[in-house]
């Protein structure tokens, strides 16, 4: 009895997505006696095994809060790991070995201690390939969403057949019924995966629309700027003519001190005209990709208009940023967002941002001065960080997640001498 | 001792560059002295060819000729990889990131305010100096990355740990102001290291000279900047 459930803790701490402590199996492994034992005590073995499936459930969503959904999927796979290894080993050894041996109690034990051990073995092997394919990340099982619905189908799979059972055969032959059932499960499995795929489409197209959505308003923002910076432009040219007559009138009287103080007083601030940093947008226009374009826009003017002396510089033409344009977007706002936000408590804002293109890739820079604290770099990447009251530090750390994800992005975050500069170097996969 | 060149087309201008640095290296008696001040880039590369010495280099990028500032550095970093770059310009639209990027360049000086000009090459001049003396004494190994055409060169004494990061082809640097993620395995990093670096743990190969302080108790190592790595019974040994 306490040995079945012990497997069972095993089979579950073998296919849980994070490493499991000694001290977390032993509280699973007590949690799990108490919510089966009173109930299988009283025989009735499937309401026991539910009380279990409840309480693996409970377990997931307690323990690690963000990969809740994935806990509960992998312990409910441990169930049904367990149950079908467990028989398949008990059949397995017992075709092996003749009945007599078995009877003898020395050869009894050494039975059990073969089919613990290759329980283990199944498991482990089981867990680590399952946790490959499904932990991987790839695709939608990164969607929280796609989770949920596995979440729901495995249960509802478990739950029918532990209150119905196994369909009979209807001649009662066991042929029939494992057909049957066969026909069943499979049914079952392929609608749950049509399902899953057709979300899964929908959801994809629902985010597409968002994005071009977001992509066309930052990109009327970025034409509006534009427009008034050719009407300052086109002011400026007409007030240059002026100049230009009111500079000859000086020189017609040949009046040197007249033009000196004139040229001194008028025509020497409007270089500050000129450098006012309004000019710099076109820059974007060297950026190919639509969605980047307009996000870098939006930020850049975003920082202006509050006050922030912005560099963007972009020298070459940018055609391709080599990796997936929704992952790079969320990861540019979340490091503009936070190089805004630390720029502003700084009494001088600035901040810098590069984009060049390399033979082997592009290189992406973002800069900001900041106020140093005497906060260390460490911390930042920590998830539930954060400087400001009331936020949840969960910016950075996924960035860095997504950023982590790619084999061919190369991050770099230095803190020197009051700046703080996030270094990206997107490189060409063919390499 | 450090050569000074300084390329300039327009020819006042260039005078007044020359005076101001001459009086600099006078005043502050550097170790420099100037070679070659002209406004033609291919007599600039032709001199720097035959130059034993490093260099610095005082760049205008508008050259009037086919080859500009940018292009100029490039082909003296080929002649001169430890020599200091500082562009001269009236570009203040043009951001110090990309020139610093592409060919290292040590500062950017502004021509639209001759005041703050003075001051900025007098400092240029010393920084090079002290930077010049700094890698002479001393002979430091350095790591460096190698990504999407970059190198980025880290000191040895300046790595506090590797670690493993959530992708199992990439590495996590930490130095004191600096972390850096890259293509690489702790495998790899231990064979090319010295043996300063040790490993102590599955995910973490440290520089066993910046540890501050070892918690054998609760197995963990700490740095002087705070950080804190783990390490695991089985490899403490090799601490």
């Amino acid at each position: 009895m306490l040995l079945s459930f012990f497997q069972l803790s095993l089979a579950i701490r073998n296919v849980w997505p994070q490493r499991m402590s000694l001290k977390r199996f032993i509280e699973l492994y007590l949690l799990l006696l108490l919510a089966g034992m009173p109930v299988t005590l009283l025989s009735c073995i499937p309401y026991g095994l539910f009380g279990i499936l409840a309480a693996v459930c409970v377990y997931g969503l307690v323990t690690y809060r963000d990969t809740a959904a994935q806990n509960v999927c992998m312990g409910m796979i441990g169930c049904v790991l367990t149950i079908v290894i467990d028989n398949f080993l008990t059949i397995l050894l017992h075709m092996l070995i003749p009945l007599s041996f078995i009877n003898q109690q020395y050869v009894s034990y050494g039975v059990r201690v073969i089919h613990i051990l290759l329980f283990y073995l199944i498991t482990l092997f089981c867990g680590r390939s399952l946790k490959k394919v499904l932990l991987s990340k790839k695709g939608v099982l990164r969607l929280q969403q796609t989770w949920y619905v596995m979440d729901a189908a495995l249960l509802l799979l478990i739950t029918i057949y532990l209150f119905d059972d196994l369909i009979a055969g209807q001649d009662g032959s066991v042929g029939k019924m494992i057909y049957n059932n066969a026909l069943h499960i499979s049914g079952y499995l392929l609608v749950m995966f049509l399902l899953l795929l057709a979300m899964r489409r929908s959801y994809l197209e629902q985010i597409q629309t968002e994005a071009k959505q977001k992509a066309l308003r930052d990109l009327q923002d970025y034409t509006r700027n534009l427009e008034t910076m050719y009407n300052g432009l086109r002011s400026f040219k007409h007030d240059y003519i002026n100049i230009l007559l009111s500079l000859s009138g000086y020189i017609e009287d040949c009046d040197m001190d007249g033009l000196k103080e004139f040229f001194e007083s008028k025509i020497f601030p409007t270089k500050n005209l000129i450098n006012q940093g309004d000019y710099k947008l076109n820059q974007f226009s060297n950026i190919g990709v639509l969605e980047i374009k307009s996000l870098l826009s939006a930020k850049m003017i975003y920082a202006h208009e509050s006050g922030i002396d912005v560099t963007i510089d972009i020298p070459d033409r940018v055609e391709s940023f080599l990796i997936d344009t929704v992952d790079l977007a969320r990861i540019l706002g979340i490091f503009l967002d936070n190089a805004i936000e630390a720029a502003l408590e700084t009494e001088q804002p600035q901040i810098g941002l590069n984009i060049i293109q390399n033979e082997s890739g592009v290189s992406i820079i973002i800069s900001n001065r900041f106020q140093d604290n005497g906060l260390a770099l460490h911390k930042l990447r920590q998830k539930g960080f954060s400087t400001k009251a009331g936020h949840q530090g969960i910016g950075l750390c996924s960035a860095q997640k997504i950023i982590s994800s790619y084999d061919n992005v190369l991050l770099e975050t230095t803190m020197q001498c009051g700046c703080f500069i996030q270094h990206m170097e997107l490189a060409d996969r063919k390499e | 001792m450090l050569d000074i060149f300084v390329c300039e087309d327009n020819a006042p201008q260039r005078r007044s560059v020359v005076q101001i640095i001459q009086n600099a290296v006078l005043i502050e008696e550097l170790d420099m002295k100037l070679v070659l001040d002209t406004g033609d880039p291919y007599t600039l590369l032709e001199k720097v060819k035959t130059s034993q010495n490093t260099g610095i280099y005082f760049l205008d990028i508008d050259l009037n000729s086919d080859m500009n500032g940018m292009k100029l550095a490039q082909q003296i970093r080929l002649f001169d990889p430890r020599g200091f770059i500082v562009f001269i310009t009236a570009h203040s639209e043009l951001s110090y990131m990309t020139f610093q990027y592409r060919v290292e360049a040590m500062d950017f000086v502004l021509k639209d305010n001759p005041a703050e000009m003075k001051v900025k090459l007098r400092e240029c001049l010393l920084k090079a100096m002290e930077r010049y003396t700094l890698q002479t004494n001393k002979t430091h190994k350095v790591y460096t990355i190698e990504a999407g055409g970059r190198k980025i060169s880290v000191d040895y004494d300046d790595i506090l740990f590797f670690e493993t990061s959530g992708n199992i082809h990439k590495v996590i640097l930490h130095a004191k102001d600096r972390q850096i993620e890259f293509s690489s395995s702790l495998k790899d990093l231990t064979s090319t290291l010295d043996n300063n670096f040790v490993r102590c743990h599955r995910s973490f190969l440290v520089n066993k000279k910046k540890i501050k302080e070892i918690d054998a108790k609760n197995r963990i190592i700490h740095f002087s900047n705070g950080e804190t790595c783990l390490m695991s019974t089985r490899m403490m040994k090799g601490l």
